[in-house]
């Protein structure tokens, strides 16, 4: 059964339609929502109550129209506003302090290729603590573009925001990171 | 800024947290139940208070409809009645087997008026003692009755004959 059968189903009030798209899209949303906020518990929170919220408001959602861009923007909103309800930009462990991993845990590959592996980790830890530094709505445009591939036409629809907000917000969060990363940088020039 | 290192780097964080099989089908489908449990029973809730709120106002428009079939009022009753000026009271007491019921009552800066009812085999004295009562305030003051009559300004009226089955009587009173 493919996405619009799944929503034609969930219409007609049968949950079955449901299980299909949480198949579909709770990784995809728990990984946005976890980039954005954080914290992988509210991560999972918010995906649920998205998925309770396609089922309560079907009706509201236009057939015709996909439904993956009409649900990340809910995860999306979601994931922005429960951030900076937190605002916790204290260290990157306190980060993790709705998660059951550490930040090690995060950055070490169960299986690593020790030639790669230091200069990965590396990037990894940098990008994870500059993202740290921006605010909660950089995050979810960087979470856009670079995670999610989004030019800026797609993020001012995910966002719900003007094209001319999104561009200069994607400025801001690029400045900021090419500042934060510039070490990394010159360091892999350098190397 | 190579901005390929932070897409993967964000993508291979945001897999070791949140792996591909991670499933929370089961915790929506348990968080699913209960919300639509409890959607139902909001929606019994409001049917139930919805004929709950209708049953009462039938009974009350039935009420006042019958006071204003039975009894008689004068003009200034009416009025006052058709303001919704009426309290619609509805005490009563048994005694003997014979039930009397406060209907309603009425104030303002010239009369008191109130309507009583009594239902049961009334017997002839209580009948007559209705125009007999005394009404008082805190001070002890009496209100005289309206219009000199003894049973009662308003007279008194029934159903059926004086002593029957069901009795009603209007009091007006002077202020």
């Amino acid at each position: 059964m493919d996405e619009r059968q799944a929503l034609a189903r969930l219409r007609r009030g049968d949950i079955g339609g449901l299980d299909i798209l949480v198949q579909l899209y709770q990784v995809k949303a728990t990984r946005t929502a976890f980039l954005i906020t954080r914290d992988r518990a509210l991560a999972e929170d918010i995906m649920q109550a998205a998925f309770l919220r396609v089922h309560e408001r079907i009706h509201q959602f236009d057939p015709e129209r996909p439904f993956e861009p009409w649900f990340m923007r809910v995860i999306i909103n979601d994931a922005v506003k429960a951030a900076s309800r937190s605002q916790r930009q204290v260290s990157i462990d306190a980060d993790l302090a709705g998660s059951d991993l550490s930040l090690a845990d995060i950055l070490v590959d169960p299986a690593p290729d020790p030639a790669d592996e230091a200069e990965r980790l590396e990037i990894q830890r940098a990008v994870w603590e500059a993202m740290a530094k921006l605010t909660p709505k950089q995050r979810a445009v960087a979470v856009l573009r670079y995670y999610l591939g989004y030019g800026e036409a797609e993020m001012a629809e995910y966002l719900t925001l003007p094209a001319g907000t999104v561009k200069w917000r994607l400025h801001a969060a690029r400045e900021r990171l090419s500042k934060l990363l510039m070490p990394l940088w010159n360091e892999s020039v350098e190397g | 800024m190579d901005e390929r290192l932070i897409t993967q780097a964000l993508q291979e964080i945001a897999r070791k947290e949140i792996p591909d099989d991670m499933n929370r089908l089961p915790e929506i489908q348990q968080q699913l139940g209960r919300f639509s449990r409890s959607a139902a029973r909001s929606r019994t809730s409001w049917v139930v208070a919805a004929v709950l709120a209708m049953l009462a106002v039938s009974i009350v428009a039935y009420a006042a409809a019958r006071l204003l079939q039975t009894t008689p009022l004068d003009p200034g009753l009416q009025g006052a009645s058709e303001a919704d000026l009426l309290t619609v009271l509805n005490m009563d007491q048994t005694i003997d087997g014979v039930t009397v019921t406060l209907d309603y009552a009425y104030a303002d800066s010239n009369r008191i008026s109130f309507a009583l009812s009594s239902e049961g085999t009334t017997p002839w004295e209580l009948a007559y003692r209705f125009g007999e009562m005394t009404l008082t305030d805190d001070a002890v003051n009496v209100f005289q009755t309206m219009f000199g009559g003894g049973g009662g300004g308003g007279g008194g009226t029934s159903d059926s004959a004086l002593g029957g089955e069901q009795l009603r009587y209007v009091d007006d009173r002077l202020v």
